[in-house]
C-alpha cells in the first residue's frame, strides 16, 4: 500500500491544514487561495475515489491514528457505505465551491472571503470526519467542529437576521451535542468502550444489564441528531438558518449539513446497536413517524411561504424527512432509497438555492411573486429550477423519482402502504408549491418587473452541471444503486 | 426483472427483437426538443420538422405491422431509469399507435395554416412533436412503469400545448389539468409500485390469480390514474375547461388521442392485467364480473352525464369537449361489458377498440373543422354563428359526415362500433339476465339519441341560419386544410361502407390475443352490420332523437343553464379540496401553534432564569458605578496634589528666581567673574522653568488620562444597561427556550421506551 495507506486520514487532514494556511495566505498571497481551495478540494475527491477502488478489491478497511490501536486510539473506517457518503460530500462541496466563488463577492465584505474559506475547509473537513470515524468520541469532536463552523459560515454575512438566525442555530446544535454526549457517557459507563466494533460487541451483554441506561442513550442520541438533521419537530432553527445565510452557505447548510447527521443516526444505529436493542423499543417507528410527519408538515409550511429561500428550506426538512423515512423503515429496499435521497437531494437542494442565489445575485428579487415572468430574462437559471423541482416532486427522468420508488418500495415489503400514501401526497404537495414557480416564471403573460444584472458564466456552468448530474441519476441510476445494495447488505 | 413474460396469455410464440419502437418514440422527442431551439422566424423549417417527425413515426408504425400481425415485437432497454424501459408491440397497442401517427400527421398539417394566426410557433410545433413522442411510448410499452414515464411526459408536455394562449382561463384550466395529471400519475405510480411488490413484476401479462387481496386497491389506483387522462366522471372536470382553450388542432389531438390513451391503460388492466390464463374459480369470476360491471356503469354514467352537458353548452369547442367525455364512456362501457364476460367478451373488446379508432377519426375532425370556422370568424359562440354552410360548403359537408359518423348514422364509421357495443351490451344482458344491465342498455339508447340532438344543435348553430353581419365575408380555405378535411370525410365514409374491412384485418386478429371465445366470438366472425337487427336499433335512436330534439328546440330545453351548485366541481371538487385544504392547514396551524406553544411555555422558565442573571448583572453594574464613584474621586484627588505640586513648584521657581535676583545685586557689588556665575545660575532658572513646565504638563495629562478612562466606564456602563435592555427585548430569540425543550422530549421518549420494554 505505501503511502496510499494513510489516504484515509489524509482525507481530513487536507481540510484542516488548509483551514489553518488560508488566512495567512489571504493575507501574503490572495490569489491563490481559491486555486488552493479548489486543488484542496479536488484532490479530496480524488483520495476517495482510490478508496473507492481499493474497497471494492480488498472490502473495508481500517485506519489506526498515530498507530494506536482501538479500544483507545482512533480509528477511521472506510466501506463502501462511508465512501459513498464521501463521494456525495466532496463533489458536492467542490461545485459549490465553483460556485461560491463568483457569488461571495456580491454577499461578503472582501476581507471576509480568506475566512470564509477557512470555515468552509473546517466544515467540509469536520463532515468528512464525521463520515469516516469509527469512534464516537472523536464523532463528537468532529460534529462540534461542524456544528460552530456552520454557525460561523452564517453568522459571516454580519446582517442582524443572519446573526439571529445563526445563534438560533448554535444554541440549539449545542443542546443537540449536549444530548450526545450525554449518551455517549452512558454507553462509556456502560460498556467501557467507544469504538463502534467494541461498542457492538460488548451492547449485546449490556443490554440484559443496563436496559435503561441504554435506551436513555438511544432517545438522547435520536433527540441529538434530530436536533441537528432538523427532523421534525426539532426543526425550528432551520428555516431561519438556512434562508438568511448567503447561498453558497445555504446551499452547504440544506445540501450536506443536515444529511451527514442523518448519516452518522443511520451508522449508529446499525453499526453501533445490536438488533436486539431495537428489537424491544420502537425506535425505528419513533423515527419513522416523525419522518413522515416531517415530510408532510415540511411541504405544509413550504405552501406558506412567501419568501423563495424560506420555502426552500422548509422544503429540506420535508425531504430529510424522506430519508428518515428510509432509516426507520428497517428495510434494504428503504435504507437504499433513503440513502440514495441523501445524495439526490443534496444535489437538487443545493442547485435550487444556487438558482435562488442566481435569481438574487441578478435581480434582487427573494419573494416568490415577484419572480413572474422571470424564465424570459434567467432562462437557464429557471431551467434549472424547473429540473430541481422535477426532481423534488419525484417525476419521471429525475432522481427523486429513483428515491421515492426504492423507499415505497421498501414500504410496501413492509406491509405498510399507509406510508407509501404518505409519500405520494407528500409529492403532490411539493408539486403544488414547485409548479406555480416555474409556470408563472416562464408562462406568466406580463414583462418581468425588475432588472437584471447579466450572470457570470461560472455560476451558468455550476447550474447546468447540477441539472445535468439531477438527469443522470434519474436515467444512468444503477451504478449508484449497486453500490448502495453492496454497502447496506451486511445490515440485514 | 421482465423475463416473466408469460407466454401463454399470448398467443403466437413469434417474438421479434428489434430496436425500431424505440426510434419510433425517440425520433419525434428529440427532433421536438431540437426544434425548440431553433429561431421563432423559421416557420417553414418548423414545420417542415415537425411534419418529417409525424410522417417518421407513421412510416415507423407501418413498418411494424408485418411483425405485429404474426406475433410481437420486443425490446428492452436495460437499466434504463433503475426498471429498464421496455417495449413491447402487439397489434392491440399497434392499431392505438397506428391511429396516434395517422391522426397526428393529419392534425400537423392542419396546424399550418392554422397556427399562421397563432403566436409562438416554435413552442407550438416544439411541444407538439415531443407529445407524439409521449403518446406514443404510451402504447408501444411493455410494461407499466415504461407505460407510467410516458404517461407522465405526455401529461407534461400536452399542459404546454393547453395553456399556448397564456391568458388567465387557458392557466386556470391548464393548472387544474396539470394538478389532477400529476395527482392521477402519482395514483398511477403507486399501483404500479404495489403491483411490482406484490407480483415482483411490472409487466403489463395476466397476473390476477398472483394479486390476492390488494387487487380492489390496486385496480382502483390504475382506474384513477387512468381515468383522469381519458376523461371518466367524477374525474373528467379539466377536459371541459382545458379542451376549448387549447389551439383547434391541439385540442383535436387532445380530444381524439390523449384521452385514448387513458381508455388504452384501462383497457390494459382490466382485460389484460385482470385476466387470468387458467380458468376462474366461482369467487374469482364472480370478483370479475363485479369489476367489469363496475367499470360498465362508471362508462354508462359517464357517457349519459357528457351528453346532458354536451346539449347544454353553447360555446361550440365546449359541446366538443363534453361529446368525448360521453364517448369515452362508450369506450369505457364497452370494456366494462368485455372485462363482466370474462373469456367470452369479445364483442365488448371489439366494440370497444372499434370505437377508439373511430372516435380518434371523427372527433380530431369535428375538432379542425370546427377550427376552421374559428380560424376564420373567431367565434365560439352558437348564438353568434350561423349561415357557415353557404360561406365554407366544404367544411359544412365534411362536418355532417363526421357527425354523421358520430351519431351512428348507417353507412358511416361511427355506425360500426356502436352497433359493436350495444350488441355486446346485449349480449351480456342476455347471459346475466340483470336489471342493471337491461337499464344500461336503455341508457346507451337514450345517450345515442341525445348525442344526435347535440349535433343537430352545434350544425344548426353554425352552419345553418342566416350569416351575421359581422362575418359576412369571403373564406377561402387554404389547400392544407381542404385536404385534411377530406381525408377525415374519406375515411369516417371509407369504414362506415365497409365496416367488416376493419373488423376482420385488425380487430378479430386482436381480439384473437386475449383468446377470447364462446358464441360471441363466433358471431363477430361473421357480423353482418347492415341486417335490419342492428339497422333497426338505429332507428329506435334516430326516432327518440327527433321526439327529443323537436320539443326542446321549440322549447328552449337546451338553452338551459344548470346552476353552478349542481356542477361536478361544486358537489365533489370543491368541498374534498376545500376541506382538504382547510383540515390540513387546520392541522399545520395546530402542530405549528403548539410546538411555538411548547416553546414558549419554556420561554417563560428560561425567562424567570435570565431575570436571575439580569440581577447579578445589576449586582455587577453597581459595582462598576461605585467603582466609578471611587475612580471620580480619585482623579479629583490626585487634581488636587497636582494643584499642590504645582504651587510648591511654583514657589521653588520664585526662589530661584529671587536667588537670581540676589546674585545679579551681587554681581553689581561684585566682580565681573561673578557675573557668569550669575548667568550660569540664569540658565538653571530657566531650565528649572522648564522642567516645572513639563512637570506641569505631564501631570496635566495624567488627570486627562483618568478623567477619560473615567469616561470609558461610565460610556460602558451605558452600554451594559442598553445591552441588558436589549435583552430584556429579546429574550425568546434567545432561544434558551430550546434546552428546555429538547431536553423534555428527550425524557419524554425515554419514558415511553422504557415503558414499551417492561
Amino acid at each position: 500500500m505505501g503511502p496510499l495507506e494513510h489516504l484515509p486520514v489524509l482525507m481530513v487532514v487536507i481540510f484542516f491544514c488548509g483551514a489553518f494556511l488560508m488566512p495567512l495566505l489571504f493575507r501574503w498571497a490572495r490569489p491563490i487561495c481559491a486555486p488552493l481551495m479548489v486543488a484542496i478540494l479536488a484532490a479530496a475527491l480524488v483520495m476517495a475515489i482510490i478508496i473507492l477502488q481499493s474497497v471494492y478489491q480488498l472490502g473495508p478497511q481500517l485506519y489506526h491514528l498515530g498507530g494506536w490501536p482501538p479500544p483507545w486510539g482512533i480509528e477511521l473506517k472506510v466501506d463502501l457505505l462511508r465512501v459513498y457518503m464521501l463521494l456525495v460530500l466532496f463533489v458536492i462541496s467542490l461545485w459549490i465551491f465553483i460556485y461560491a466563488l463568483r457569488d461571495l463577492g456580491n454577499e461578503l465584505k472582501e476581507e471576509l472571503i480568506g475566512w470564509y474559506y477557512t470555515l468552509y475547509a473546517l466544515l467540509v473537513g469536520s463532515m468528512a470526519g464525521i463520515a469516516l470515524t469509527n469512534d464516537l468520541f472523536n464523532l463528537f469532536v468532529m460534529m462540534e467542529i461542524c456544528a460552530i463552523t456552520a454557525c460561523a459560515i452564517i453568522s459571516i454575512k454580519e446582517d442582524r437576521e443572519c446573526l439571529e438566525a445563526s445563534f438560533k442555530y448554535l444554541i440549539l446544535s449545542a443542546m443537540g451535542t449536549g444530548c450526545f454526549l450525554l449518551g455517549v457517557a452512558m454507553l462509556y459507563m456502560a460498556t467501557g468502550y467507544l469504538n463502534y466494533d467494541y461498542l457492538h460487541g460488548s451492547l449485546v451483554e449490556a443490554i440484559a444489564l443496563y436496559p435503561r441506561n441504554l435506551l436513555l442513550a438511544a432517545a438522547l442520541f435520536i433527540v441529538a441528531f434530530g436536533t441537528k438533521a432538523a427532523l421534525f419537530p426539532l426543526h425550528v432553527w432551520l428555516p431561519d438558518a438556512h434562508a438568511s445565510a448567503p447561498s453558497p452557505s445555504s446551499a452547504m447548510l440544506s445540501g450536506l449539513v443536515i444529511k451527514i447527521y442523518a448519516f452518522a443516526l443511520l451508522i449508529v444505529f446499525y453499526e453501533v446497536f445490536p438488533a436486539e436493542m431495537l428489537q424491544g423499543v420502537p425506535l425505528n417507528e419513533i423515527i419513522l413517524w416523525l419522518g413522515s410527519l416531517g415530510a408532510m408538515f415540511g411541504s405544509i409550511y413550504a405552501m406558506l411561504q412567501t419568501d423563495l429561500k424560506k420555502m426552500l428550506a422548509f422544503s429540506s426538512i420535508g425531504q430529510i424527512g424522506y430519508i428518515f423515512m428510509g432509516i426507520g423503515f428497517n428495510h434494504e429496499m428503504a435504507l437504499i432509497g433513503g440513502l440514495y435521497h441523501v445524495g439526490v437531494h443534496a444535489v437538487t437542494k443545493a442547485m435550487l438555492f444556487m438558482a435562488a442565489g442566481v435569481i438574487i445575485y441578478a435581480t434582487g428579487v427573494r419573494k416568490i411573486s415577484d419572480m413572474d415572468g422571470i424564465g424570459r430574462n434567467l432562462p437557464l437559471t429557471m431551467a434549472a429550477f424547473a429540473v430541481g423541482s422535477a426532481s423534488m416532486i419525484g417525476l419521471p427522468g429525475t432522481g427523486g423519482l429513483i428515491s421515492k420508488w426504492y423507499l415505497s418500495l421498501g414500504a410496501l415489503e413492509m406491509g405498510r402502504p399507509f406510508f407509501v400514501i404518505i409519500i405520494l401526497i407528500s409529492s403532490l404537495l411539493n408539486a403544488v408549491y414547485y409548479m406555480p414557480i416555474v409556470i408563472n416564471a416562464f408562462l406568466y403573460h406580463g414583462e418581468f418587473q425588475f432588472r437584471v444584472k447579466p450572470v457570470p458564466r461560472v455560476m451558468l456552468a455550476t447550474l447546468i452541471f447540477g441539472m445535468i448530474v439531477i438527469i443522470i441519476s434519474g436515467v444512468f441510476s444503477r451504478p449508484a444503486v449497486v453500490l448502495l445494495e453492496d454497502a447496506v447488505s451486511r445490515f440485514f | 426483472m421482465f423475463a416473466a413474460a408469460s407466454g401463454h396469455s399470448f398467443a403466437s410464440p413469434e417474438v421479434y427483437q428489434s430496436a425500431l419502437p424505440l426510434w419510433v418514440i425517440l425520433v419525434p422527442i428529440l427532433l421536438g426538443t431540437g426544434l425548440y431551439f431553433l429561431k421563432e422566424e423559421w416557420t417553414k423549417v418548423l414545420k417542415a420538422i415537425s411534419l418529417a417527425a409525424s410522417f417518421f413515426a407513421l412510416a415507423g408504425v407501418m413498418l411494424l405491422f408485418p411483425m405485429v400481425i404474426s406475433g410481437q415485437v420486443c425490446f428492452d432497454l436495460i437499466d434504463f431509469m433503475q426498471m429498464g424501459l421496455f417495449f413491447r408491440i402487439d397489434l392491440i397497442g399497434w392499431i392505438f399507435a397506428l391511429i396516434i401517427a395517422l391522426v397526428w400527421t393529419l392534425a400537423t398539417v392542419f396546424s399550418f395554416a392554422y397556427m399562421d394566426y397563432e403566436h409562438n410557433l416554435r413552442r407550438y410545433y416544439s411541444l407538439l412533436t415531443i407529445t407524439l413522442g409521449a403518446t406514443l411510448g404510451v402504447v408501444l410499452a411493455g410494461d407499466f412503469f415504461t407505460l407510467f414515464l410516458f404517461f407522465e411526459m405526455m401529461t407534461l408536455s400536452s399542459f404546454i400545448l393547453v395553456i399556448h394562449e397564456q391568458d388567465s382561463e387557458a392557466m386556470k384550466a391548464g393548472m387544474l389539468y396539470l394538478y389532477l395529471g400529476i395527482g392521477g400519475g402519482l395514483c398511477l405510480l403507486f399501483a404500479v409500485m404495489m403491483l411490482f411488490s406484490i407480483t415482483g413484476s411490472v409487466d403489463i401479462a395476466p397476473a390476477f390469480n398472483l394479486l390476492g387481496g390488494q387487487r380492489t386497491i390496486i385496480f382502483i389506483c390504475f382506474l384513477i390514474g387512468f381515468g383522469v387522462k381519458a376523461g371518466l366522471v367524477p374525474l373528467h372536470i379539466w377536459l371541459p375547461q382545458a379542451h376549448p382553450v387549447a389551439p383547434s388542432p391541439a385540442s383535436a389531438l387532445l380530444s381524439g388521442i390523449l384521452i385514448k390513451s387513458g381508455a388504452y391503460g384501462i383497457l390494459r388492466v382490466s382485460l389484460v392485467l385482470f385476466s387470468s390464463p387458467d380458468g376462474l374459480s366461482d369467487a374469482e369470476a364472480s370478483y370479475i364480473f363485479n369489476l367489469g360491471n363496475s367499470l360498465m356503469w362508471i362508462g354508462i354514467i359517464t357517457m349519459f352525464l357528457g351528453a346532458v352537458m354536451a346539449i347544454l353548452q353553447s360555446n361550440m369547442k365546449r359541446i366538443l369537449a363534453y361529446s368525448s367525455v360521453s364517448q369515452i364512456g362508450y369506450i369505457a362501457a364497452a370494456i366494462g361489458a368485455a372485462t363482466l364476460m370474462n373469456r367470452e367478451g369479445g364483442m365488448g373488446f371489439a366494440g370497444a377498440v372499434y370505437h377508439v379508432i373511430n372516435h380518434a377519426f371523427f372527433k380530431a375532425g369535428l375538432f379542425m373543422m370546427v377550427g376552421t370556422v374559428f380560424m376564420f370568424t373567431r367565434e365560439l359562440e352558437l348564438p353568434r354563428l350561423g349561415g357557415m354552410f353557404k360561406k365554407m360548403p366544404l367544411v359544412g359537408i365534411t362536418f355532417l359526415i363526421a357527425a354523421f359518423g358520430i351519431t351512428g348514422i348507417p353507412g358511416f364509421n361511427g355506425y360500426a362500433s356502436k352497433t359493436l357495443i350495444h350488441d355486446a351490451l346485449l349480449v351480456a344482458m342476455e347471459h346475466y339476465e340483470l336489471f342493471s344491465i337491461e337499464l344500461a342498455e336503455k341508457i346507451f339508447v337514450l345517450t345515442s339519441a341525445l348525442t344526435i340532438c347535440y349535433f343537430i344543435k352545434i350544425f344548426r348553430g353554425v352552419f345553418l341560419g342566416p350569416v351575421p353581419e359581422k362575418l359576412d365575408l369571403e373564406y377561402r380555405l387554404p389547400v392544407s386544410v381542404q385536404a385534411v378535411l377530406v381525408s377525415f370525410a374519406l375515411v369516417i365514409t371509407g369504414i362506415g361502407l365497409f365496416p367488416n374491412f376493419v373488423l376482420e384485418k385488425i380487430i378479430i386478429p386482436a381480439a384473437s390475443i386475449l383468446h377470447y371465445e364462446g358464441p360471441a366470438m363466433e358471431h363477430l366472425h361473421h357480423f353482418h352490420f347492415f341486417e335490419w337487427h342492428p339497422l333497426e336499433a338505429m332507428f329506435i335512436v334516430i326516432a327518440l332523437a327527433l321526439i327529443i330534439y323537436i320539443p326542446g328546440a321549440w322549447r328552449g330545453w337546451f338553452e338551459w343553464k344548470p346552476p353552478w351548485w349542481l356542477s361536478i366541481y361544486a358537489i365533489i371538487y370543491k368541498p374534498v379540496t376545500e376541506k382538504l385544504v382547510a383540515a390540513a392547514c387546520r392541522m399545520g396551524v395546530l402542530v405549528d401553534s403548539s410546538v411555538d406553544n411548547a416553546y414558549n411555555r419554556s420561554g417563560s422558565y428560561a425567562r424567570e432564569l435570565c431575570s436571575y442573571v439580569v440581577d447579578i448583572d445589576r449586582g455587577i453594574d453597581k459595582f462598576y458605578a461605585s467603582s466609578g464613584k471611587a475612580a471620580r474621586k480619585l482623579a479629583d484627588r490626585s487634581a488636587e496634589m497636582d494643584s499642590g505640586l504645582d504651587h510648591l513648584y511654583e514657589k521653588s521657581g520664585e526662589a530661584a528666581r529671587k536667588l537670581a535676583d540676589r546674585s545679579a545685586e551681587m554681581d553689581s557689588a561684585l566682580d565681573e567673574t561673578y557675573r557668569k556665575t550669575g548667568r550660569a545660575a540664569q540658565k538653571l532658572a530657566r531650565q528649572t522653568t522648564d522642567l516645572d513646565k513639563v512637570l506641569n504638563k505631564v501631570y496635566d495629562q495624567a488627570g486627562q488620562k483618568t478623567r477619560e478612562e473615567m469616561e470609558k466606564m461610565l460610556a460602558e456602563k451605558k452600554n451594559k444597561e442598553d445591552r441588558r435592555e436589549r435583552r430584556k427585548w429579546n429574550i425568546k430569540n434567545l432561544s434558551f427556550d430550546n434546552l428546555l425543550l429538547v431536553l423534555v422530549l428527550a425524557v419524554v421518549l425515554f419514558i415511553i421506551f422504557y415503558f414499551s420494554r417492561f
